[in-house]
């Protein structure tokens, strides 16, 4: 039986082994373009997709396989779409099989003729395995301990081991628990990367880029476990496909809906209700896959709480997949998000702020085989918006509206040795903003910007189970004229039970998000744009886009079939941030001031993956510091530079999770401790009066001030918290009833969700809340 | 983790809420991560506390027969002043006269609606005096300040030559140990559209002293103002370039400051000015007391002197 690699197209002839030396990147592309055209000439090409014959689902990973009359084999392993590419065949009988663990195999015998393109998809009927041994060894290829050069990929059965309030499933729930990923409370839908910025992550919903896709409640986001195929989170060191951000990609793809038969689910908790429906418009051709869900926690969860919970929010996904033909596929996704929320109730009697965020995106999406080079084609063209407002409804005191319209064509080109990734976008960015007085620095203005970019990235296999990825992304900001130049490094090395794994990249990102951090209850972002350099202003911000150096290197062993560990170290060295400027006046609108920084630290995690057990533990130690640069440090520190560590900066982290299954129930239980994240401890409050004239001290206005003793010189108490649910399913014979009972918070720990120094007031994280769920699917 | 002893208790600790999830009391079994969790409470220490007891912002001037001075008190939360009297008795000292003064609260109402204490003194500030000021609270906690009021001086103008010089001297008597805001605002006429308009520009000068034997020396370059004026002028009016500008007169202001009033760079910036510590003589607390007056002069140029 021949072996074969398990992530992408990748193909290896296991009877005749290469001795492919590596090429230098920059002749790999035109290589491999010109060996696979070669090659056309005299030889045949096999390709097709993958699908479950249940539910018309693509299958990843399958392992297809020709053998020919000599016995040599060639193979390869279906991708995220089930999609297989065997260019450069021989001419002759092969005997084909596809395999995938958990389904019956395939074989049948093939002729291929000289320059036949030969389309063949296949359909898996689910086999007669215990079911829970399948998903052991199926579902090895995702986990908390593995990772790859900073990927790692999540399942929605991975998400739904995470113990939530309600059954519907959330990624935000499994991001939160991740080494290197923080959230400073569970509200406000903020996520920081491994050092960066929640406006520095590029998340991706098809390929559809959405800039606030996280729920205003932190157990929720616009990603609803029924709804995702897989997640491929990228906490740094991502490739040359993504840009435009500089920390971290959060890349979703979604299922397409069972296009066989209708099937579908409600789920119904104090928190939200959800309901999902999926079937073929056309059977076998063109299929339907809706999702909403809308919050019930003003209503529902308040009174289990114990507290007000002034929180509102819902999503709506539906996804159009049809076979447009035996190569092609056409898909188009549709989705809305609104939040709304109250995350400072208490302001002294002054109407407390409400912010207010939706998003809108839609997208349609070309998958394409054609028959005229061995290349797979995947063009898309999406929308998205995100209007955000903060204070009263009919009159908000800050706004801002970003959107933006993107035209994408990636391309993968089949070689024998070697696969090349290559691709352009261009992006129509609007930016409106109305700040009202925060950031002064930076005016209101409608901005309309064109982002475009070029890239390629060939994947080398140089023999010995090293596997390169070098890659160039050409990155034009309208900034400047020059483009920026983003080289690209991921290298992995697999042999046996162990894998190293590294990464390197030069990132930059022209689109900023600004907010102001020192405020924890203030989610509100301000999306603006590098300022372009002008002749008339001698402004040192200008034409200057942030810019991340990564670098990442980890191993990864696999002792035993149930034992995963991994370790991985990380630095990232950013610069041109923009923060915002420090001031002694009790006030949040303030200045911005041009900053550098570094972020390092590493992951350890262990997974354990028993048929009826599993349970994981990461640790992550991360070191965050920014330096500041603003003309008064000097008088005030005595040093040019402020060099501090800012409020995401949780230095340690850890998190367990334990799942039984139990004469039927499934327990759950998770634990998260973080260390104190940072703040600004005061020294006291006075007032302030500016003397530049000889007057009577009464007629000169007065302001109260904050005597600091250093920004950021204290840190918080520690976060913990234990969280517990119970599951129990129903089945009936067309129908699955699912049962939950949840506990957060289970020994009440008071966690901090802000400290506000100006007024003593502390307000703290969710207390000790039971919850139910109930969830009904059904075929 | 924090204990909390007699001494934490005075800080402005945050306090738990009292919240309570309706099955907190139905799961006898939560009792003991409960205790658990509570071992492990920590509350916030937002607000170190100082031992200096005010701020004070203000200035000692001759040239009012009654003294101002701020006095804020330096607290552990930040609240509204109340109306009520401060704790702190306030006296000044003449060091030069041997005398001292007691001073009194005033509360005043701010814009913005905030209470605020000035204490004042029905005193002028002798010119070349040295002051001490003393604002002491109850238990004893003293902030004090000193600040020297500059000797009396006047400006010594340019002389009215028929052969303009390039540049005109202003001369300060250097007795004086600083000037601030130096400020000349042109007065000028001129004629556009046939109708003759009068208006006045303004130029800084700070930082252009410096200090020579004679005295502190300001250049005033008459002929660079005109030409940043007419530019002004003619963005503004139809202005033919033949019309003459008519300077009516040269109004030279000025402070003669303490040694200790000396901004960053020489610009009262609120921004760079409000962090403690920055601009401050005040001992054993924040804040500003600066000494000085006002020096005012009117020069009329010769019409000759401007045509050439």
């Amino acid at each position: 039986m021949p072996r074969f690699r398990r992530t992408g197209l990748s193909r290896t002839r296991v009877a005749a082994p290469s001795a492919f030396t590596l090429r230098p990147a920059a002749t790999a592309l035109a290589l491999a373009l010109l060996c696979a055209a070669g090659a056309r000439a005299q030889t045949a090409t096999l390709r097709g997709y993958v699908i479950d014959a249940t539910d018309g689902q693509p299958l990843e990973l399958v392992n297809v396989a020709l053998r020919d009359a000599q016995g040599a084999f060639r193979g390869a392993v279906t991708n995220r779409d089930g999609l297989f590419f065997l260019p450069n065949l021989a001419p002759g009988r092969y005997v084909l099989r596809a395999s995938f663990i958990g389904y019956r195999p395939i074989a049948d015998t093939l002729d291929l003729r000289p320059d036949e393109t030969r389309t063949l998809n296949l359909a898996l009927h689910p086999g007669d395995a215990a079911l829970g041994e399948v998903l052991v060894e199926a579902e090895r290829t995702t986990g908390a301990a593995r990772v790859t050069a900073g990927q790692q990929t999540i399942r929605p059965r991975d998400i739904d081991l995470v113990p939530t309030p309600d059954l519907s499933g959330d990624l935000a729930g499994l991001l939160t628990s991740l080494p290197g990923v923080v959230s400073v409370g569970d509200r406000g839908g903020q996520l920081f990367v491994r050092g960066g910025e929640p406006s520095q992550n590029l998340v991706l919903l098809d390929g559809i880029l959405l800039y606030q896709p996280f729920h205003i409640l932190g157990f929720y986001s616009a990603f609803p476990s029924d709804i995702i195929n897989r997640t491929d989170l990228y906490a740094g060191g991502f490739g040359s496909k993504f840009g435009e951000r500089i920390s971290s990609v959060i890349d979703v793809t979604t299922r397409n809906g069972n296009n066989r038969r209708f099937s579908g689910a409600a789920t119904l908790s104090p928190f939200v209700s959800a309901a999902r429906v999926e079937g073929p418009i056309l059977r076998n051709r063109l299929s339907v896959l809706a999702s909403v869900r809308e919050s019930l926690v003003e209503r529902g969860a308040e009174s289990l709480v114990g507290e007000p919970l002034p929180f509102a929010f819902g999503d709506l996904f539906v996804k159009l997949h049809g076979i447009v033909s035996r190569s092609s596929r056409l898909s188009a996704i549709f989705l809305r998000t609104h939040d709304r929320g109250v995350l400072d109730r208490d302001t002294g009697g002054l109407p407390p702020d409400e912010v207010r965020w939706k998003n809108v995106a839609a997208g349609v999406r070309f998958l394409s085989l054609p028959s005229v080079t061995p290349l797979m084609l995947d063009a898309r063209i999406s929308f998205s918006r995100l209007p955000t407002e903060l204070g009263p409804r009919d009159a908000p005191v800050r706004s801002s509206t970003v959107e933006n319209l993107h035209f994408a064509a990636d391309a993968t080109f089949f070689g024998d040795k070697s696969d090349t990734d290559l691709g352009v976008s261009l992006r129509i960015v609007k930016l409106r903003s109305a700040l009202g007085g925060l950031y002064q620095n930076i005016e209101a203005r409608n901005e309309r910007l064109e982002h475009a970019a070029v890239y390629v990235e060939p994947e080398l296999h140089v023999g010995s189970g090293i596997r390169i990825r070098p890659g160039l992304r050409v990155q034009f900001f309208d900034v400047r004229f020059d483009p920026f130049l983003e080289p690209r490094l991921r290298i992995i090395w697999a042999r046996g039970p162990h894998q190293v794994s590294a990464a390197a990249g030069v990132y930059h990102q022209a689109v900023l998000g600004l907010s102001d951090r020192r405020d924890a209850a203030s989610v509100f972002t301000a999306w603006t744009n590098v300022p372009r350099p002008r002749t008339d202003l001698d402004d040192v911000r200008a034409g200057r886009a942030p810019r991340a150096l990564h670098g990442l290197l980890g191993y990864r062993v696999t002792p035993a079939p149930w034992l995963e560990l991994s370790a991985e170290g990380f630095y990232k060295k950013l610069s041109n941030l923009f923060i915002a400027e420090w001031t002694a006046f009790p006030r949040f609108t303030t200045n911005l001031q041009p900053a550098t920084g570094r972020s390092y630290g590493f992951d350890l995690r262990a997974e354990v993956r028993r048929p009826h057990f599993y349970a994981y533990l990461t640790y992550g130690f991360s070191n965050t510091r920014y330096e500041a640069r603003q003309a008064s440090l000097r008088l005030w520190y005595g040093a040019e530079t402020l060099a501090f560590h800012p409020p995401h900066d949780r230095r340690h982290q850890l998190n367990a999770l334990a799942s039984v299954k139990l004469y039927g129930f499934e327990v759950s239980t998770r634990w998260a401790f973080g260390s104190g994240l940072p703040f600004s401890q005061a020294i006291g409050f006075d007032g302030f009066a500016l003397i530049d004239d000889v007057r009577s001290a009464a007629r000169i206005p007065g302001s109260r001030r904050v005597i600091y003793e250093r920004p950021f010189n204290a840190r918080l108490p520690t976060y913990h918290r234990l969280d517990f649910s119970v599951e129990r399913a129903f089945h009936f014979r067309r129908a699955t009833l699912t049962t939950q009972f949840s506990l957060i918070n289970v020994y009440d720990r008071r966690n901090i969700f802000f400290f506000d120094v100006f007024t003593l007031r502390r307000a703290d994280q969710l207390p000790l809340f039971p919850s139910f769920g109930l969830k009904l699917a059904f075929e | 983790m924090t204990a909390t002893n007699e001494h934490d208790a005075q800080r402005p600790i945050a306090r738990a809420r009292d919240r309570r999830g309706p099955l907190r009391a139905c799961l006898p079994l939560l009792a003991l991560l409960g205790l658990l969790a509570a071992g492990c409470e920590e509350d916030v220490t937002a607000v170190l506390g100082t031992e200096r007891p005010f701020t004070l912002f203000g200035v000692l001037t001759p040239q009012a027969d009654t003294q101002w001075v701020r006095v804020f008190p330096i607290e552990t939360v930040l609240t509204p002043a109340a109306p009520v009297p401060l704790d702190a008795r306030f006296r000044s000292l003449d060091l030069a006269a041997g005398s001292e003064q007691a001073w009194r609260d005033s509360l005043i109402q701010e814009e913005n609606g905030q209470y605020a204490h000035v204490f004042w003194a029905p005193f002028p500030a002798t010119f070349g005096h040295r002051f001490r000021l003393e604002v002491t609270r109850s238990d004893g906690a003293v902030t004090e300040v000193e600040a020297t009021v500059p000797p009396f001086a006047e400006m010594i103008l340019p002389p009215q030559t028929q052969t303009p010089p390039p540049l005109f001297s202003i001369i300060v008597p250097p007795q004086v140990p600083n000037l601030i805001r130096i400020e000349i605002t042109y007065t000028f006429r001129f004629r556009s559209n046939a109708e003759i308009r009068r208006e006045t520009a303004s130029f800084s000068y700070d930082g252009r002293q410096r200090l020579t034997p004679e005295g502190w020396l300001l250049e005033l370059n008459v002929a660079q103002d005109v030409r940043i004026i007419r530019e002004e002028l003619k963005r503004r009016f139809p202005l033919d370039p033949r019309t003459p500008l008519k300077i009516v007169s040269l109004k030279i202001r000025m402070i003669a400051a303490n040694a200790e009033w000396k901004p960053p760079g020489g610009v009262f910036d609120a921004e760079v000015l409000v962090q403690p510590g920055v601009m401050s003589n005040v001992e054993n607390g924040f804040g500003f007391v600066g000494a000085g007056y006002r020096m005012e002069e009117i020069w009329v140029p010769l019409d000759t002197i401007i045509a050439n």
